[in-house]
C-alpha cells in the first residue's frame, strides 16, 4: 500500500456520502496516498508469464501500455463475454436501484461513489455498451456508453482492486449481481495489458517458483521446520523425525505456510526464554 | 438532470407522434393494423435473442450467492432455502425472489449517527417496488378481457376484485392507484436521492416514464374520457384472429395509449427491462450448491501453465544438496 498519514479516528468516521458535483463519466480518478497498491514488480510478471513487465507505478502518467493495449481489451472482453454467464448476464440486466450501494464497505467507510456496487460495475458496463450493444454504439453517453480510454483503465485499477470479493452486495441484488464476478473479469483484463498489484503477483510468483507464498528456499524450509522439531523435543521430550523431500513416502503432509511465517516472525521470540537458558 | 429532461422530451415525442397519427387515416392504418405484429414479432424476437444468448453461454463455476448454512453434516443444521442443495430448494428460492421479491426484502441502510455507522432495515424500495411490480402484472392481466370472448371468468374475478371498493363509475381498480403510487415513489427516489440521481442513465427515468405514460392514458380514458369499448374490443379480437378491422379514426388518448404501449413493448428486450427474463438466469440464485457433493467440470477448462517438480529441483539443486536434501538427480 502507498504510504499515507496515518488519520485520526475523527477524521475517518467523517464521510461524506454525497456524490461530487461532477458526474461520474467525467471525474478523474485521484490516486490518493494510502488508498491504493503498489503494482507488480517486472520479475513477478516474467516469472508468470504474464504479458508487459516493466517498471511503472499507478501514480506514473504513463503507464507504459502495449501499443495496441486497446484491442487487447475489448477481445478479452468478447472472450470472456462468451466465456462466463455471470458476466454477460450482469453487463446486461442491473437496473440501478441501488439496492447494494450502502451494503459495500469500501462505500461505508469511503463514500466514495464509484466504491458503490452499482458504480463499480457501471465503470465496465459503460464500455460494454460502447463497444457490445447497438444502443451504445449507435447513442453513446445517452446510452450510459462511454469510450475506454486511457483515465478509464486508470480507474478501472484503481476501484476493481478495491473489492474484496465478498459477495455482500450479490446478497442484497435483487437479480444477485456479484460484483466479485464483474472485479474479477475487470482484474483479468488489466492483467492482460500488465496493471496488476504486488501483493497479488508477488506471493503468486513466490508459489510458483518455491511452492511457498513468501518465496522461502529448500535451506529455509528445512531449518524452519528442524526448529519446530527442536521445539517439540523440549517441551515434549520426544524427537520427531521430519523426512523431507522423501520419495516413495506414504503419507504427505505439506504445513501450511502460515506455519514457517509464524515460525520465523512469532514462535521463536516466544520460546527463547526457557528456564534452562534463563541468565 | 440533463437527461431526465431528454427522457421527458423524448416522452413528449412519443405523445406528439401520437398527436399526428389520430389525425391521419392512413397512420391510424399503420398503427392499428401493421404495427401490433411487429412490436409483437419484435418482442418474441428479441426477448429470444437474448436468453438464448445468455443460456448458451457457459457457466463455468458453481458460483450460487449463499445466505444461510450449506447442507454438510447431519447434526449441523442447514438452511435448504438461503443455500439450496437441490433443486428443490432452487426453486423454492427463486420463487420467493420472484414472486416476493426475497433479496430486496433484506435491504438495510447505513448512517453514520455518534461517530458510528448505524445499520437499520429499510423496507420501503422493497414494499414499492412489490407493489409496482404485482400491480403491473394484474393490470396485464385484466388487458386479456380485450383478447378473450367470452371474457376468461378468472380474468372477471380479477377485475371484480381489484375494483371491489367500488369508487366511482366506472369503478376504481386498486391496482392502477398501486401502480401510480409505486411509480411516484420509483420516480422521487430516482430525483431526489443524489446517490441515486449520481448513478442514473437517460432509460432508468425512460422507463418509469413511459410506463407512467401507458397508466395515465389508460386511467384517462376509463374515467375521464371514456373510450367507445365495444369499438376497442373489436378491434383488440381482430388483432387476435389475424384479421385486423381498422376503425375509421381513433381517439387522441387511444393514440397515446397505443403509441406507449408498443415503444414499451418493442424497447422491452433490448433495454435494462430486459431484467425480467434475466432474473430467471442468474447464475447466484438459480444454482444449487452442491460444490462439495457433486464434481462440477469447467467446459471450456483452459490449460494451466505448471511449474514442475524437475524444474524446481533445476533450480535449487545445489541448495538442496548443501543442506543434505535428498535430489532425484545428482
Amino acid at each position: 500500500m502507498s504510504f499515507a498519514k496515518i488519520p485520526k479516528p475523527d477524521d475517518l468516521i467523517n464521510i461524506a456520502y454525497a456524490p461530487p458535483a461532477s458526474e461520474w463519466m467525467k471525474t478523474p480518478v485521484d490516486f490518493r496516498p494510502g488508498t491504493w497498491s503498489y503494482s507488480a514488480a517486472g520479475k513477478n510478471l516474467a516469472s508468470l508469464d504474464l504479458p508487459n513487465p516493466r517498471a511503472w507505478q499507478p501514480t506514473d502518467e504513463d503507464w507504459k501500455l502495449p501499443e495496441n493495449w486497446k484491442e487487447i481489451i475489448i477481445e478479452g472482453m468478447r472472450d470472456r463475454l462468451g466465456k462466463y454467464r455471470s458476466f454477460r448476464l450482469f453487463m446486461d440486466i442491473c437496473v440501478r436501484c441501488g439496492a447494494c450501494a450502502d451494503k459495500c464497505h469500501f462505500y461505508i467507510g469511503s463514500g466514495d461513489p464509484k466504491n458503490m456496487p452499482v458504480l463499480r460495475a457501471e465503470l465496465l458496463r459503460s464500455v460494454y455498451r460502447r463497444y457490445f450493444t447497438t444502443s451504445g454504439k449507435r447513442f453513446g453517453k445517452l446510452a450510459g456508453a462511454r469510450d475506454l480510454t486511457v483515465d478509464v483503465l486508470k480507474e478501472w485499477f484503481y476501484y476493481f482492486y478495491q473489492c474484496t470479493e465478498c459477495r455482500r452486495c450479490s446478497v442484497f441484488c435483487p437479480y444477485g449481481i456479484d460484483q466479485a464476478e464483474i472485479t474479477m473479469m475487470g482484474r483479468e483484463l488489466l492483467n492482460l495489458v500488465g496493471c496488476n498489484i504486488n501483493w497479488v503477483l508477488e506471493p503468486a510468483a513466490n508459489c510458483f517458483r518455491t511452492g511457498n507464498h513468501l518465496g522461502i528456499q529448500p535451506g529455509g524450509i528445512k531449518d524452519m521446520l528442524e526448529f519446530m522439531t527442536d521445539d517439540i523435543e523440549d517441551r515434549t521430550g520426544v524427537r520427531v523425525d521430519v523426512p523431507l523431500n522423501k520419495k516413495g513416502a506414504d503419507i504427505l503432509f505439506v504445513t501450511p505456510s502460515a506455519d514457517y511465517f509464524v515460525g520465523r516472525r512469532q514462535f521463536r521470540p516466544l520460546c527463547v526464554p526457557r528456564h534452562d537458558q534463563a541468565p | 438532470m440533463m437527461i431526465l429532461l431528454i427522457s421527458v422530451i423524448t416522452i413528449f415525442i412519443i405523445i406528439l407522434l401520437a398527436l399526428g397519427i389520430a389525425m391521419s387515416p392512413a397512420m391510424v392504418f399503420i398503427l392499428t393494423g401493421i404495427i401490433p405484429y411487429v412490436v409483437f414479432v419484435i418482442l418474441l424476437a428479441g426477448f429470444a435473442h437474448r436468453i438464448i444468448t445468455w443460456g448458451r453461454t457457459p457457466v463455468p463455476f458453481r458460483i450460487p450467492t449463499t445466505c444461510g448454512q450449506e447442507k454438510s453434516l447431519p447434526w449441523i443444521k442447514a438452511n435448504p432455502v438461503e443455500n439450496p442443495a437441490g433443486a428443490l430448494g432452487v426453486i423454492a428460492r427463486m420463487v420467493q425472489e420472484i414472486f416476493l421479491f426475497r433479496s430486496l426484502f433484506r435491504n438495510t441502510d447505513v448512517k453514520i449517527i455518534g461517530g458510528r455507522p448505524v445499520y437499520d432495515g429499510a423496507k420501503w424500495l422493497w414494499f414499492f417496488g412489490l407493489l409496482f411490480h404485482v400491480s403491473l402484472l394484474i393490470i396485464v392481466l385484466r388487458h386479456l378481457r380485450f383478447f378473450t370472448e367470452p371474457v376468461i371468468p378468472c380474468v372477471g374475478m380479477l377485475s371484480a376484485l381489484d375494483g371491489f371498493l367500488e369508487i366511482g363509475v366506472p369503478a376504481l381498480y386498486l391496482s392502477d392507484v398501486a401502480l401510480l403510487a409505486g411509480f411516484t415513489f420509483l420516480f422521487l427516489r430516482r430525483v431526489i436521492i443524489p446517490q441515486l440521481r449520481y448513478i442514473s442513465l437517460f432509460t432508468d427515468y425512460f422507463a418509469l416514464l413511459l410506463i407512467a405514460g401507458v397508466a395515465v392514458t389508460g386511467l384517462l380514458m376509463r374515467h375521464f374520457f371514456p373510450a367507445d369499448l365495444n369499438a376497442l374490443k373489436t378491434l383488440t379480437m381482430s388483432w387476435i384472429t389475424f384479421a385486423p378491422v381498422v376503425p375509421e379514426g381513433i381517439g387522441v388518448l387511444f393514440s397515446m395509449h397505443l403509441c406507449f404501449v408498443f415503444f414499451l413493448i418493442a424497447w422491452l428486450p433490448f433495454s435494462k427491462l430486459a431484467h425480467a427474463g434475466g432474473i430467471f438466469m442468474s447464475p447466484m440464485r438459480n444454482m444449487a450448491n452442491n460444490n462439495r457433493s457433486l464434481r462440477h467440470v469447467n467446459p471450456w477448462n483452459a490449460p494451466v501453465k505448471v511449474h514442475t517438480y524437475a524444474e524446481y529441483e533445476d533450480e535449487f539443486r545445489d541448495k538442496m544438496k548443501a543442506v543434505g536434501l535428498p535430489v532425484e538427480k545428482e
